[in-house]
Order: C-alpha cells, then sequence, then structure tokens
C-alpha cells in the first residue's frame, strides 16, 4: 500500500487550543500564554472579553480548524457547557484532584493562589498586584522571591507533602518553589502538558 | 555562598519504579526499560510478585513486600514511587502512607480527573491485559467509578499470553495488534468512551496506534509519570 495522508482540517500538529486573555502582562516561560513553556506547538484563540459566550464562540473555531483539546491559559470564573466534543482542561480542579491521588488520607496538597478562598494560601503582593492591574512590567526577582516565601512557609507544615500553584503567572516560579520547599510543585503548565500527553502519545523506537 | 543538603545516597532519581519479578520482553516504552526514560529512574523488583499473581490473584500476600520495596526507594533517593502494573491501584492508600513521598501505583489513578475533562455523557473506559481481572475495587481504590467500561486482550494472540505467563519472546506487531483491536472493541461496545486509559504499563509502546486507530485520547503510565517527575523537587533527590 502507498503511503497516503488524510486532510480534513485546516492546521495540522497543533493538537491543544489555549484560550488566553487579551492583557499586556509579560509572560515567562511556564506561564501557559508563553508558547515556548510547551514542548509541542499551541494554537491560541485570544479573547477580548474572557466570558463564557466568547469563550465557547473561540473554542468551536479552534476545534473546527482543527484543535483535538481544548485549554485555559487563565483562571477563568465560569466552565465551558460541555457540548464541544473535544475534552477541555479548564480550572485546576482536576489537577489537584490529580496530585492529591498520589498522597495519603493524612496529608495534604497546599494551593497557592492570589486571593483568599477556602483551601487555598493567599499569596498577595507585588505578582498579585501586577495580574491584577495587568502591568507591563514586574519584578521578576521580587516575584520569585514571594512565591519561595510563600512555599516554603506552606512546606513548613507537615502534612503538606505537594503544592499546586493555582495562578498561571506562578508557572515560571514553580521550580524555585520546589526546591524551596523541597516537596512535589505542579501548575497550569504541567497539567496541560500531561493533558497533551494524551494527544499524542510518546513514540519510541521498534 | 551555595549550601546543599544530602539525606540519601543516590542523586538525581526522582522516580522509583516498583517491578514485578519478571522476565519477559520489555521492549523500549515499557516503563521497565531504562531506555524509555528522558531521565533516570530507579528500579526495585518485588521478589515473588509475578504477574500471574499480582493481576490473577489480586497480589494476594504481596503488600508487605511492595511496602518494603517502596521504603527502599525512597530511602535511596527516589523523590516518587510508582509501578509496572495498573493493578497495583489496590495497595495505592498503603504504598502512600508508608513512604513520604508521592506514589503514583496505577495508571487508573488518571479516570477521575479525565472524566470530569470529557464532554458531556462521555465516560474514560480502560484497556486492559486482563479484563476478567480488574474488579469494582482496582477502581474503587484510586476514586474511579467502578462501572467504568473496560475491554482486555485476553482474547487475542500475543500480549496477555506473554506478560501473564511470562513468556521469553514477545512479537511487538502481535502485541499492538492485540491492544489496538480491544481498544477498537471497547469504542464500537461503548461509543460514550471519550478518552482511554491503558491500564498495564506494558502497554504505552502501543499508545500512539491506539490513539491513530480510536481519535480518542489515549492516558498511559508514561506520560502519567512523566507529569509526576515534571512536578519533582530535584535537591530532594539529592543533587
Amino acid at each position: 500500500m502507498g503511503a497516503h495522508a488524510d486532510g480534513g482540517r485546516n492546521f495540522y500538529g497543533s493538537r491543544l487550543g489555549l484560550l488566553a486573555r487579551r492583557t499586556v502582562l509579560p509572560r515567562l516561560v511556564g506561564d501557559p500564554a508563553n508558547a515556548l513553556s510547551f514542548p509541542f506547538p499551541v494554537r491560541y484563540a485570544v479573547l477580548d472579553r474572557a466570558d463564557r459566550s466568547n469563550a465557547m464562540s473561540a473554542a468551536r473555531r479552534l476545534v473546527d480548524e482543527g484543535a483535538e483539546a481544548i485549554g485555559f491559559a487563565f483562571n477563568s470564573d465560569f466552565e465551558l457547557d460541555g457540548t464541544l466534543r473535544v475534552p477541555v482542561a479548564g480550572n485546576l480542579s482536576a489537577a489537584l484532584d490529580l496530585v492529591a491521588a498520589m498522597l495519603p488520607a493524612t496529608a495534604r496538597v497546599a494551593t497557592l493562589a492570589f486571593d483568599p478562598a477556602p483551601g487555598r494560601t493567599a499569596v498577595p503582593g507585588h505578582l498579585a498586584d501586577a495580574v491584577g492591574r495587568d502591568s507591563r512590567s514586574f519584578d521578576i526577582d521580587l516575584a520569585r522571591a514571594e512565591i519561595v516565601a510563600a512555599a516554603a512557609e506552606a512546606a513548613a507544615d507537615p502534612s503538606v507533602r505537594a503544592l499546586l500553584l493555582w495562578e498561571p503567572e506562578m508557572g515560571p516560579f514553580a521550580r524555585d518553589a520546589a526546591e524551596a520547599a523541597g516537596i512535589a510543585t505542579y501548575d497550569r503548565v504541567r497539567f496541560l502538558r500531561w493533558f497533551h500527553s494524551g494527544l499524542a502519545p510518546g513514540t519510541f523506537p521498534r | 555562598m551555595t549550601v546543599v543538603t544530602g539525606g540519601t545516597p543516590l542523586g538525581g532519581t526522582g522516580i522509583g519504579i516498583l517491578m514485578l519479578e519478571t522476565r519477559f520482553p520489555r521492549v523500549v516504552g515499557d516503563m521497565g526499560n531504562g531506555d524509555t526514560w528522558p531521565f533516570p529512574v530507579i528500579y526495585e523488583v518485588v521478589r515473588g510478585a509475578s504477574p500471574d499473581r499480582v493481576v490473577r490473584r489480586r497480589a494476594a500476600g504481596l503488600d508487605g513486600a511492595f511496602v518494603a520495596a517502596a521504603r527502599r526507594l525512597a530511602a535511596n533517593g527516589a523523590a516518587a514511587v510508582t509501578t509496572v502494573c495498573g493493578f497495583l491501584s489496590l495497595f495505592q492508600g498503603e504504598l502512600a502512607a508508608a513512604v513520604d513521598v508521592p506514589v503514583a501505583s496505577s495508571t487508573l489513578m488518571q479516570i477521575p480527573s479525565l472524566e470530569r475533562m470529557l464532554p458531556d455523557g462521555r465516560r474514560v473506559g480502560v484497556v486492559t491485559v486482563s479484563r476478567g481481572s480488574l474488579g469494582e475495587d482496582h477502581f474503587a481504590a484510586v476514586g474511579a467509578r467502578t462501572d467504568t467500561p473496560v475491554e482486555g486482550t485476553e482474547g487475542g494472540r500475543e500480549l496477555t499470553r506473554v506478560l501473564l505467563g511470562d513468556e521469553l519472546r514477545l512479537d511487538v506487531a502481535a502485541a499492538e495488534a492485540d491492544v489496538v483491536d480491544a481498544a477498537n472493541r471497547l469504542c464500537a461496545r461503548r461509543p460514550d468512551v471519550g478518552a482511554i486509559v491503558l491500564e498495564c504499563a506494558n502497554m504505552a509502546p502501543y499508545a500512539a496506534a491506539v490513539r491513530r486507530a480510536t481519535d480518542r485520547p489515549v492516558f498511559d503510565i508514561y506520560g502519567f509519570v512523566s507529569w509526576v517527575h515534571s512536578g519533582l523537587p530535584q535537591s530532594s533527590a539529592g543533587t
């Protein structure tokens, strides 16, 4: 049989479609809105307004054009409505479940977020302000120091055996947080990379 | 001044893998083949843990041996512990309580998170090496729904026989066909399957073929453990 290729869509290879907000904040490597955070191509749709209706239209367009799954590059206060025909990596509660599943019932995951919420550790400060104001610049060292201090403090509680960085803008500092805390640390980019592994399973020499 | 902290004999060995006592071939892509991984891993063989005993006889009486081996891995420097067999979900709670590092005993642990990400009305389905042996408690042990659709390769001509019989030769193309056929049967019988989890760690070499054949996302031990590794601190592994 001769080699052949199957068509049927606009683009190929970018399996993961990512919804991003229209912001001007710098997006460091490790933030899902920086394409270099991924060792595979992603295709973005930028939402002028981050609401459900806009997100649904953008997601449908990405899927129609060839995306095999949709992910969020930000924390939305809404979910897509489940009528998309592809899987969606929305908020990080699925990531939290995945991390918690590896721990005994007596241990817990500490979740670092900008704002206080039940079950989360608030990390206010320079980075939270910059994200809240959508600043064109922020001090990377200061942001790193805040995340590292919060991670170390959370891990000082012996029942905390893993960290989850809830905010996408914290992702660039996940490695620093893991080293400072000495415990496993996960974030949105790592979650999306796992999600993508299901779209493009590993291939191995034979 | 840069100060580092030790505590274990080995460094850089984030992932510790509990191995069954086997001699069947482990091709690249199988987690028991070191060339599968882009990072170093360390292994501990659990004596007496034959595939037949673990899969068909619920690893009965082996929990103490698995716990001891998990402790050896952690003491040697593993920052997370995993296993080569999805059926070991039965020991998830016991293993996680025995060491102070994360434990990813089974690919089945991915199911609850995946189900939340699928379109309305879609389920996760599982392809296993032995459908008749994969019971409700294997799912319940990791918080997955006990009515998860399952299909097995035991009706095939190669993979199940070689693994559970611990044979010395594996026809890789035939093994792949067994896994792909099982996945196709699963999707034909249950069109609501929206993603597939491969229970068996020896199936990862065939995951890409299953993805192509079924057009469903396919989650295996390779992707799962790669994610586990991505979050591990390197300093705790002694580097």
